[in-house]
């Protein structure tokens, strides 16, 4: 007898069993990259990429939410542009009716009562307009969740023929200060309102209160107050509005940037996912196609292996 | 020698020819009985016996064959490699088994687990943030948050669910291995009684037994790592650690601590309690001792770190009607963790507001920077958080968060998961290598037994042939005997 070592049956067997094995799990593996799609299906598969992947998922959510703070913002700031171009319009009109008043002779009451009027329906109107809602958010109330000038809209004080007028009350600003805001970057918040004070002001000093007086110095005829004081405070609240409306667009144009730029990081963030994540499809065909063939081989030498036997040469 | 002494010799020669058939059929028969080791035939010529005075050379040519044993080709080296590798096989196949259940649990990172359950929790805050009075951004948080929790308490109840059934899978191995215990305790007292009665090695049945051990306590030590040492007298010792489990005919039995976990074995001759260090038990103890218990405080730190971070933003919040916020979650850990009841019923309490309502104004805040901060906790990796007072275990009650509470600071929650996963899937990676690893040494080990031990069929069939024409040549000479004889007859009757 040679030295070489004794092989039996069983072991050779044992040894091709566990060949086939590891090619089986490798096929296996191969498989189910090639059917997800994806190299890592679990932790286990790779798990630097699963934290890594994980925590720009996070982020993913956050630049997508930035996006979203971003289109709530311009929507705000957009209902807020739509309000303050028909207060410009209805300055504009008044702005022709007193006009028309300071030109007017005496005798041409009748239409001076009806301007007056018209400036008095105005004033409603932009009243409506500052109480501009999106969402069911009052749009010129800052931080504060009620209409900005509450008491104006009804009451007797409002009321410039009434005794009890008190525009210090009637047009008191009741909403906040401060604008709202949207988080539209990590730790970044932008404005995406003017406040009604801003726009309006406040109390006897008001637009309204403004459109109070020239209504009835249009009932009273008084033209010299008219073409004064009258007109210079009304051009000055239109200029006041422009600024706003001025404002507004400003914020439109940041917070459209903010969005791009939260919609730019996404794409980034999910690409650097991809790189990570996705499976190489042409590597994993390419390895897919390499382990069948090993596997197949493997089989085949095996059966041919285990086939003969002495007993098959005795007779 | 006497004239008729060639056919005694003849029929020796077909006796043993016979056994050497006989163990051939036995070896090809049991070539794929599991343990079975190969025996081989030990012949040995007979006489002839030495004449007085005469050395170096026979006068006579000697008495025939006998048959001086049957052996079985066993290795005792290889066998104990065999069953410490099966050991450690065993072990790192149970934690594999462990690890592989803990890791569906963490459906990452597919996107189906809670880590995408965090993501949307956030946003929901982002869109509160955005219109805190609006009620259906509210109930979002509220239910959004209902979910996360119940997916953190699914996952530890399947946890601590893993744990039991780890448990009960660690008493049914004890039950085999007692068994085992038993069974070996058993073939030894037989071998030492077969022994006591006949020659040791002479006999195939005691060889049968030895088999029959040998297979046990290869079974038994994937289940538990061993060391075997071989008696004189033909019985082994099997020991666990510093005990022994069989010790010839006598064993002892395992049972698993009362308590835990940490859980431990006990022996029953002196009542010590052991941590094996290989075979399945080990593999199953480190997963309900060690594994499942970490990745639990890891998750209880997520639930605690969602609830202290949330709570504590909502403490310094005020809610729609312009009251200080109320906690958001309830709880002690990942188990129990809810959204406070009082919020399911009114998510209107919900702190989302920076600042109150001011005094004598029918106006009501609405800044929302509160809840927009909640939104934001994700983008660091640490956050403040609110610790209820007397501790966590009393989180559960909503007192304990308003009164008394204290901040500390910690990981912020996601940061926690993504932690608790990559743990996971880092060890059950390392475990899988490490098995791939084992199982080629072990079947390399094995077939290095089976190489040395197996049946070789090529081999016997080859011994068969052997035998076979001995005996044909033995029968032939037993004819030519007889010929002779009969001649001689024939002669002197002539």
């Amino acid at each position: 007898m040679s030295d070489t070592m004794r092989v039996t049956q069983n072991s050779a067997a044992l040894s091709m069993v566990q060949d086939l094995e590891s090619d089986l799990s490798s096929l296996t593996n191969l498989q189910e990259q090639a059917a997800s799609g994806k190299s890592i299906n679990q932790p286990s598969d790779n798990p630097t990429g699963t934290s890594e992947i994980l925590s720009l998922n996070a982020q993913i959510g956050r630049f997508q939410q930035y996006a979203t703070n971003a289109q709530n913002g311009l929507s705000f700031l957009g209902t807020a542009s739509t309000a303050l171009e028909s207060v410009s319009t209805a300055l504009n009109q008044v702005q022709t009716d007193v006009l028309s008043g300071a030109n007017a002779s005496a005798s041409d009451s009748t239409s001076d009562q009806d301007l007056s009027q018209d400036v008095l329906e105005i004033k409603q109107q932009i009243l409506n307009l500052a109480g501009t809602t999106y969402n069911n958010q009052q749009v010129f109330s800052g931080t504060y969740g009620t209409a900005p000038y509450p008491q104006g809209t009804a009451s007797a004080v409002s009321d410039p023929t009434s005794s009890s007028y008190d525009p210090s009350v009637a047009y008191a600003y009741a909403g906040s200060s401060t604008p709202l805001t949207r988080v539209v970057a990590p730790g970044e918040s932008t404005d995406v309102s003017v406040t009604g004070e801003q726009v309006f002001g406040s109390g006897s000093s008001s637009l309204f209160a403004l459109l109070d007086t020239i209504s009835q110095d249009l009932a009273t005829g008084n033209t010299s107050a008219l073409s004064g004081t009258d007109l210079q405070q009304l051009q000055s609240a239109m200029s006041t509005v422009s600024q706003a409306t001025g404002n507004v667009g400003a914020l439109t144009s940041s917070v459209t940037q903010s969005q791009t730029n939260a919609n730019n990081t996404v794409s980034n963030l999910q690409a650097q996912v991809g790189n990570i994540s996705d499976a190489n499809e042409d590597q994993v065909a390419t390895e897919l196609d390499l382990s069948v063939s090993a596997y197949q081989a493997a089989l085949e030498t095996t059966a041919q292996i285990i086939q003969p036997s002495l007993a098959q040469f005795l007779s | 020698m006497s004239d008729f002494s060639e056919l005694s010799v003849a029929l020796t020669g077909l006796e043993a020819e016979q056994v050497g058939m006989d163990t051939v059929g036995q070896n090809v028969a049991n070539a794929n009985t599991a343990g079975y080791v190969e025996e081989s035939v030990q012949l040995g010529t007979l006489g002839p016996f030495a004449e007085e005075g005469i050395t170096g050379v026979n006068s006579q040519p000697g008495d025939g064959v006998q048959v001086e044993g049957i052996s079985r080709l066993t290795n005792t080296y290889l066998q104990s490699q065999s069953y410490t590798q099966q050991g450690l096989q065993g072990s790192l196949s149970a934690q594999q088994t462990g690890l592989q259940s803990v890791q569906e649990n963490f459906p990452e990172p597919a996107g189906n687990g809670i880590s995408s359950e965090l993501t949307q929790y956030w946003q929901d805050w982002s869109n509160l943030a955005n219109n805190p009075s609006d009620s259906s951004a509210q109930t979002t948080v509220v239910q959004d948050g209902s979910t996360l929790a119940e997916s953190l308490n699914q996952t530890s109840n399947s946890l601590t669910a893993l744990s039991n059934q780890t448990v009960q899978n660690i008493t049914s191995t004890l039950s085999t291995v007692n068994q085992e215990a038993s069974q070996i305790a058993n073939l030894n007292q037989s071998i030492l009684a077969t022994n006591a009665g006949t020659n040791a090695s002479s006999d195939g049945s005691i060889a049968a037994l030895e088999d029959q051990r040998d297979e046990l306590v290869s079974q038994l030590s994937s289940q538990l790592g061993v060391q075997v040492s071989y008696n004189q007298d033909g019985t082994v010792n099997v020991y666990s650690g510093t005990e022994s489990l069989v010790s010839g005919p006598n064993y002892q039995q395992l049972s698993l601590s009362s308590s835990g976990p940490p859980y431990s074995l006990v022996w029953s001759n002196d009542q010590s309690t052991y941590q094996p260090s290989s075979g399945q038990l080990a593999g199953m103890l480190d997963v309900v001792n060690n594994y499942v218990p970490s990745y639990q405080s890891s998750l209880d730190q997520v639930a605690q770190s969602l609830m202290g971070s949330v709570n504590y933003l909502m403490s310094t919040g005020y809610d729609q009607a312009g009251n200080q916020g109320a906690p958001f979650f309830l709880g002690t850990g990942a188990s129990n963790i809810e959204v406070n009841p009082a919020l399911v019923s009114n998510p209107d309490l919900i702190g989302a507001n920076a600042s109150a309502t001011p005094s004598g104004s029918d106006a009501t805040n609405e800044d929302g920077t509160v809840a927009a901060e909640v939104g934001e906790l994700p983008n660091s990796q640490t956050a403040t958080m609110l610790v209820p007072a007397g501790g966590w275990s009393a989180g559960g009650s909503a007192s304990s968060w308003t009164s008394g509470a204290t901040t500390t600071t910690g990981t912020e929650a996601d940061a926690a998961y993504n932690e608790l996963v990559t743990t996971v899937g880092q060890q059950t990676s390392s475990v899988n290598n490490q098995l791939t690893d084992q199982q080629t040494v072990t079947t390399n080990v094995n077939s290095a037994l089976q190489s040395a031990t197996g049946v070789n069929t090529d081999q016997e069939l080859t011994n068969m042939v052997m035998y076979q024409n001995a005996y044909e040549a033995t029968a032939k000479f037993m004819s030519t005997v007889d010929t002779l004889l009969q001649s001689l007859i024939t002669m002197v009757n002539s």
